[in-house]
This record gives structure tokens, sequence and C-alpha cells, in this order.
């Protein structure tokens, strides 16, 4: 019995140690509509460490700027502003996601391409890098 | 001792005046907010000029307000009210105008509004108006906007009320569709206003 709790202990031990320091899920970049200058990259971040983090900066080649953006709801208004970090806490889930966090991608190079992955790296405040493979989908999220 | 007193009737005499002044101002600014009439508001349409009064006619009017460089609210709202009028019967279709009024005339023409909104349906048509008859127009329908600069490649965003106002064919403000409702309280909503309106 105590054999068995001890492989699993092992086991568990063993995962965590092969966990990455982020987990990427499900990142998605809009392909924006005729007309709409910009276009957003929404993700979710698992922190799997025990220390905060806090994405600083995001690059690609895809777009000519990278900005990273919050929106907020207020009094039935819509505000969106441009964000120096998003925060990455701790044994934590961080969703970039439409109405929330986001990172704005301006002058896109080329148009996207639906299923087409696309590279964009979010840079943490310990200079280590993220490395996101979007896909570009067309679809809107329905909900907030 | 005179030119004391002079002085002081001259100081009256200007204060008089710039009170007179302000109320003049003031009230010259009431009348004008309660002499404008948002439905003969001339509106650019893909179409040329028209007005509310030229569209309301035996119709629904929902009008939402928004900009092409918005994004998330207007193309969300956009896909969902276009989800929801595919899914309308014609019947109920043809009795429905929806306006999507241009808030940042300064960067959307017409013809960037038009191409936007072909990508939804049919119905949505684009308007826009010069940006003086912008503040009375959405203050009209309770809605609020501003032109907010930022540290960005944007350079300015518009914060702007996300809600759907629905106007009765016979001018009146029904309501306001909520951003934060559901597609079904939505199609609720407009089901029951067709119902009275136009017993469909």
């Amino acid at each position: 019995m105590k054999l068995i709790v001890l492989f699993f202990m092992l086991l568990t031990s063993f995962q965590v140690f092969s966990e990455s320091k982020i987990e990427v899920i499900n990142p998605i970049i809009r392909i924006p509509l005729p007309e709409m200058t910009v276009t957003a990259m929404f993700v979710t971040l698992k922190n799997n460490t025990d220390t905060d983090f806090k994405i600083v900066k995001a690059t690609g080649d895809v777009a000519g700027v990278y900005e990273l953006h919050t929106m907020e709801m207020k009094g039935g208004k819509m505000k969106m502003r441009p964000v120096d970090y998003i925060e990455l806490k701790k044994r934590a889930i961080t969703e970039l996601k439409s109405g929330g966090f986001h990172v704005m991608l301006f002058n896109l190079k080329k148009p996207l391409l639906e299923n087409e992955v696309y590279n964009i790296d979010l840079i943490l405040n310990d200079k280590s890098v993220i490395s996101v493979k979007a896909v570009a989908k067309k679809i809107m999220p329905m909900h907030m | 001792m005179n030119k004391i007193l002079s002085k002081g009737v001259v100081k009256s005499l200007l204060a008089v005046l710039v009170l007179m002044g302000v109320f003049y101002y003031s009230y010259q600014q009431s009348v004008q907010k309660k002499r404008y009439n948002p439905f003969t508001q001339e509106l650019i349409s893909p179409a040329g000029i028209v007005t509310l009064d030229d569209l309301h006619k035996d119709k629904l009017i929902f009008l939402y307000f928004g900009f092409l460089s918005c994004p998330d609210a207007c193309p969300t709202t956009l896909s969902e009210i276009s989800s929801i009028f595919k899914s309308l019967a014609p019947q109920k279709l043809e009795k429905i105008r929806f306006i999507f009024v241009g808030l940042d005339p300064e960067r959307d023409s017409i013809d960037r509004m038009t191409k936007y909104t072909s990508h939804f349906h049919e119905k949505i048509i684009p308007v826009t108006l010069d940006l003086n008859s912008l503040g009375p127009f959405t203050s009209a329908f309770g809605i609020t906007y501003s032109k907010v600069p930022l540290k960005s490649t944007m350079g300015y965003t518009i914060d702007h009320s996300t809600q759907i106002v629905v106007l009765s064919p016979d001018k009146k403000k029904l309501h306001l569709l909520e951003h934060e409702e559901t597609r079904a309280q939505k199609i609720d909503h407009i089901n029951n206003y067709l119902k009275i309106y136009f017993q469909l």
C-alpha cells in the first residue's frame, strides 16, 4: 500500500516538473472585418508556478504594432484603454478575452487566413518569453 | 470721490452686462435644445441624405451607435443582431429598420461604414452625421459618447453607450436593449414589440 502511495506521489511530482511555467490554452486571433483597422488576440494562460508574473509586452511578425489593452463596461458605457502590463497571478488562470484583457494588433502585414497559425511572443517581467501559436478565426464571441 | 463712485458704477454696469449675456446665451441654448428634433436631422446613408422621419414610417426603428475601430462591443452587437435577424420570419423582419450610427465621422466615412456593415446583415443601414450634430442627436436618445485621447497607435478611442435604442412607429422611445442581455432576451423584446405594433 505504502509503495503504491509512494508511486503516485512520484508520478504527481514528476508531472509538476514536466508542466510548463505558463500554460497556453486556446489562443485565437480574430480575423478583422472589412474596414476594421485593428484586431485582437485572446488566450487563456495558466500560471503553474508560485510566482506572480506580468506580461509587459507582445511582439510577433504578423502585425506592425502590438499593445496590451483592457475593456471595461461602466454604467452601460464601453471603455477601452491600453495597460502597461497584464498580471498572471501565481497558481491562477488569467483569461485574455472579449470584454477584458487582450493583445491588440495594429497594422497587419498581410490578411489573416482562417485556421492559419500565427506566432505571437508574450514577454514577461522576468524577460522570459511565452511563445503563443494563435489560430486565426472568423468567429465572434457572442457573449462577454 | 466722484471718480471712485463712477468707477464703481462702471464695474457694476459691466457685471450686469456680463450676467445678461450669460442668461441670454443659456436661454438661446435651451431654445436650441427644445427646437432640436432628431427625427428631422439629416443623416448620410448609402442611399443619400435621409431622416428618421423618412425611415420610421410603419417600422420599428433600432438605433445602435458605434465606430469602426471599436474592437469589441460593436462587432459583437452587430453580429448578434444579424444572427437574430436571420432567425426572424420575413414578415417580421420587414417591419424592422436597424440603423448603425457612426460616432467617429472623422475616421469613418459612409463608404467605409457601408463596407463594414455589409459583412453583417442587409437590414443594418449605416449612417453618419457631422460632428456638430452628433451631440444633440445622441443625447436626444439618451446615448452618451466621448472621444478619449490614448497613448496608443489608435490615437484616440470613443467611449460609448452600448445599448440598442428601440423606437415605435409613432416615434416613441420604447426600450433599450442592453448589451448584457442574452440573445433570447433580446428576441423576446423584439417579438413583444412586433406583436404590440403589428400584431405579428
